[in-house]
């Protein structure tokens, strides 16, 4: 917990300093401060973020989940509350010490970017829409950023339960620390890939299917709605394969565990 | 009462347990001994759970909530201490009885609130904190593997009082392991040779 903690100030830290930086140094255009917030996302700061973000709620959070498997801890564990149960208490604390994490850090990244927003950086909407035509999730802004912050949060929920997922398959300390990152990486590149097959292919009437491939990379999880040609569709269809692969592995990890050896 | 009934297990094409039927009334002292291999723990681990059995089945007639394990070489979180270990195992299912807990420590010569990590400890101070985690929070069938590894004499001795103390809670204890254990009575005794039980 004190490792988590201290973890959680120094990626604070790095995060407050990261939003000013960008803040200043980045020029662009928006009609208001919950638009400025999401084309700050759009622009790519969420690169950044995500890895911060990320590894500040995977190392407080799920890297203790995964000692208990890589220390065999989890044998004392699940004799008292049985597996399942185990595995569902586990799977509910992290996902809520991820939502818990992300709305602070969301929040803490709106507060930088309320304090240091200047009246001239904004430009009215008839400008704005002349310049950006992002719709982002739903026309209405502030709604508009809640829901961005929300399906963020709940993103970030998702990402670290499938990466709790995958401690079965990972039996290495040091490779679990990075494999954030790896996934990260990994899924961006499957992405493209897909997608430019998909396009390829280019099957009439079925543009929307073919955008799917993008929903493969973590960052629809965590940007949702930002860098996508199909923003509500790629979204849910994000969440339905990261659950798909979750309820896949927690239903091998069961039977391996039960079948022992 | 524990019955254990016709239990088969078999690890890909190895088979360690053979049809193993036998039955613990509440309250007794059980002793499993063999040689290394031979399926005592893959046999407490089917008992508490940890794993399934290939065929067969275990009948608790009640306290199946109510266990309490040492595995042999028992295991932590490795980077953090005593304390933080046993409170998170304790808070799974009650609340952190600090003072039981710290008497208890204080009876295995152990202190509760060593800042060492685990992975400090000697194999017999482990031994003793798996020994604690397996009792503290008032389990009624307790199973034990290899309890008195790496123990000193002072501390077996204080574990066969500790034994005595549970036998007359009333406590299911059943204990597999290749030593005498001269400390305690048993009321049973099985041996487990080529997977079969006697």
């Amino acid at each position: 917990m004190k490792k988590g903690k201290y973890v959680f100030v120094v990626c604070l830290f790095l995060n407050i300093v990261y939003g000013i930086y960008t803040l200043i140094s980045s020029s662009y255009w928006a009609s208001s401060i919950f638009d400025k917030y999401l084309t700050l996302w759009d622009m790519g700061t969420y690169a950044m973020f995500f890895i911060i973000t990320i590894m500040l709620s995977f190392i407080g959070n799920v890297l203790e989940k995964y000692k208990e498997v890589y220390y065999e801890f989890d044998k004392n564990c699940i004799v008292r509350v049985g597996l399942k149960q185990y595995i569902i208490k586990n799977v509910k604390e992290i996902f809520l010490k991820t939502l818990l994490y992300m709305m602070i850090l969301h929040c803490v990244l709106f507060l930088i970017n309320y304090i240091t927003c200047d009246s001239s950086d904004l430009i009215d909407n008839a400008n704005y829409y002349y310049y950006n035509t992002m719709d982002y999730l739903v026309p209405n802004q502030i709604f508009n950023m809640i829901l961005f912050i929300g399906c963020s949060c709940i993103g970030g929920g998702l990402f670290n339960i499938f990466m709790y997922s995958l401690s079965i398959y990972i039996k290495n300390l040091y490779v679990f620390m990075v494999s954030p990152i790896i996934v990260y990486f990994v899924s961006t590149l499957m992405a493209e890939i897909i997608h430019t097959i998909l396009n390829f292919i280019n099957i009439d009437g079925l543009t929307g299917i073919l955008s799917l491939g993008q929903s493969i990379a973590v960052g629809t999880l965590l940007q949702p709605g930002t860098q996508a040609q199909y923003r509500i569709v790629g979204l849910i269809s994000s969440w339905i394969i990261y659950i798909l692969i979750i309820v896949i592995n927690f239903k091998y990890t069961y039977r391996k565990k039960q079948i022992g050896g | 009462m524990i019955a254990f009934q016709n239990i088969n297990k078999t690890f890909k094409t190895k088979t360690i347990l053979k049809d193993i039927s036998f039955t613990i009334n509440e309250g007794q002292i059980i002793k499993i001994t063999g040689s290394n291999g031979c399926g005592k723990s893959t046999l407490l681990k089917i008992a508490c759970g940890l794993i399934k059995p290939t065929s067969g089945q275990i009948i608790y007639d009640k306290y199946q909530n109510h266990i309490g394990a040492l595995f042999e070489n028992p295991s932590f979180i490795e980077d953090d201490n005593i304390y933080n270990n046993l409170k998170y195992l304790y808070n799974l299912k009650n609340i952190f009885d600090e003072n039981k807990v710290a008497t208890l420590c204080q009876q295995m010569h152990l202190d509760l609130y060593e800042k060492l990590p685990m992975k400090k400890y000697s194999i017999g101070m482990r031994q003793k904190a798996g020994f604690i985690q397996a009792i503290m929070e008032d389990q009624k069938i307790i199973y034990l593997d290899e309890s008195t590894r790496g123990m000193d004499e002072k501390s077996v001795q204080q574990f066969y009082q500790m034994i005595a103390q549970l036998h007359n809670e009333n406590k299911t204890i059943i204990i597999c392991t290749h030593e005498k254990l001269e400390g305690i009575t048993f009321d049973e005794e099985y041996q487990i040779e080529n997977g079969i039980i006697s």
